[in-house]
């Protein structure tokens, strides 16, 4: 139980190291476009992982949250993904996408998963969406050819992590609800894992700003 | 088996595939840079070769021409004004007066003609360069400027008795003598400086007129005249792996500085 308690504390601050060093480059009049939406994203999440801290001590449900969480996380990533395609065609498919899945979210709180559930088809719609978004951008990567060391590039890696993180989550978040039935340490397992994989994105982010591009 | 194992499982292989790709990306990506890289500096061997190999066409056409211009047309010419001379010394006196002078005229006319063919087949294969070094060749260039240009050519070399390899020499010879065409030409200058430095590991040219220079947009306007002409020292300074930089402005002549390194063999 430990174990479980402090991988999830650490899944929950491990949004500050992202936050705090996109802010300490903000300060320092550094930030490019991709800290700011990285400032953002990182501002977003602590908002939301504060507003769940709170609510669950308060032993409220707060999967409401979640159904709200996962169309806005999708939109910023996705919005990340926007600024590195100079293609119009696929800006527009990014676009159609993030509209899409608005709808099928929306959809999904009336007529498949209510607000009271955890929303699993939206998070695994929001995993083949980013996984696909990575993959396009490593597409791009072999189209250019105008790296030399990839490992520096600030999107390579934002793709790494998103793609592993989405990729591995993808099962588990696909099955959340029919694992309900087994018993809690299960749970709590996959709960881990879940929290281990938003720990290495998150530390992904760090890494990103690293190697963003400064002013 | 507790149920945990399949999810654990399937999630491994999703995250296993995720880094597959990962690893698959970086890999290609940096055999396809290196691709790029051999390509392009294949692409650049070839291109220094053909540069390389016009040049050296350009140099042997050069060296036919002036052969032919000094073994034949100077030959006959010389013969011409031998026998110009025979039929001078033949005139009986009462012919003198009505036959010597236009023949003195042909014998001066011949000596015109000579020297022009002297200082084409020298400017074509500067025997000085091949015998004497780039230092010799660079005076004898300074010599051969027309008197009437009044142009003041002003040369120094830290180590006149210096050689380098031919290529070398015969580069920056002709790079010299392309700059002092343009000074005679388009600069109207009234003096030219000429430095000629060797240091232990490069060799440094400098060249500067007073004349009345060029802006960059001149450059890009008449590329087919100054442009073409300055364009033909950057490739022959490419070819010696040296560098090279032109500046001027209206009004405030051209200043070009060579850097060539010593240690190559050409």
């Amino acid at each position: 139980m430990e174990v479980y308690n402090i991988i999830q504390y650490l899944s929950i601050f491990s949004i500050l190291p992202p936050l705090i060093y996109s802010l300490v480059l903000l300060w320092q009049r550094q930030a490019g476009r991709l800290t700011w939406q990285i400032f953002g994203f990182s501002v977003f999440i602590a908002v939301v992982e504060a507003a769940g801290w709170i609510s669950s001590y308060k032993g409220l449900n707060n999967l409401w949250m979640s159904h709200v969480y996962i169309p806005l996380e999708y939109a910023i990533l996705a919005y990340m993904y926007l600024c590195i395609f100079n293609n119009k065609i696929i800006k527009r498919l990014i676009i159609g996408s993030v509209v899409l899945f608005f709808l099928f979210c929306a959809l999904d709180i009336v007529y498949l998963e209510s607000l009271t559930i955890y929303n699993s088809y939206p998070r695994v719609i929001e995993s083949v969406l980013m996984v696909l978004l990575s993959l396009l951008y490593f597409y791009k990567v072999f189209k250019d050819i105008d790296k030399a060391d990839l490992l520096t590039d600030p999107y390579f890696l934002l793709s790494v992590g998103v793609i592993v993180n989405f990729a591995g989550s993808s099962v588990i978040n696909s099955l959340f609800n029919v694992m309900l039935q087994y018993p809690a340490e299960i749970m709590l397992m996959c709960l881990a894992v879940l929290n281990f994989l938003n720990v290495l994105f998150n530390t992904t982010l760090v890494l990103v700003l690293r190697r963003a591009p400064r002013v | 088996m507790s149920p945990f194992i399949p999810f654990i499982i399937a999630t491994s292989i999703i995250l296993l595939l995720a880094l597959g790709v990962v690893v698959f990306v970086v890999m290609y990506q940096k055999r396809l840079m290196k691709h790029q890289e051999y390509l392009r500096q294949l692409q650049e061997t070839r291109q220094r070769q053909l540069l390389e190999a016009a040049l050296e066409a350009q140099e042997a056409e050069r060296r036919r021409v002036a052969r032919d211009l000094h073994d034949e047309v100077g030959t006959m010419l010389a013969l011409v004004k031998l026998q110009a001379g025979q039929w001078s010394n033949g005139f009986g006196k009462g012919e003198i007066a009505e036959g010597q002078q236009p023949v003195t005229n042909l014998k001066l006319k011949l000596d015109e003609v000579m020297n022009s063919v002297r200082r084409i087949t020298h400017d074509l294969m500067p025997i000085v360069l091949t015998k004497f070094g780039l230092v010799q060749a660079i005076e004898s260039l300074k010599r051969s400027m027309p008197v009437d240009s009044n142009i003041g050519i002003k040369f120094e070399c830290n180590e006149p008795d210096r050689r380098v390899g031919q290529k070398l020499e015969l580069a920056l010879y002709r790079i010299v003598q392309e700059l002092l065409g343009n000074t005679l030409k388009h600069a109207q200058a009234s003096e030219v400086y000429i430095k000629l430095t060797f240091n232990t590991y490069k060799l440094e040219l400098v060249y500067t007129d007073n004349g009345k220079g060029f802006s960059s947009a001149d450059l890009t306007e008449n590329t087919t005249t100054t442009g073409l002409g300055l364009t033909n020292l950057q490739s022959r300074i490419a070819l010696l792996n040296g560098t090279i930089s032109i500046n001027s402005e209206l009004g405030a002549g051209i200043s070009v500085v060579a850097n060539v390194p010593l240690l190559t063999e050409f």
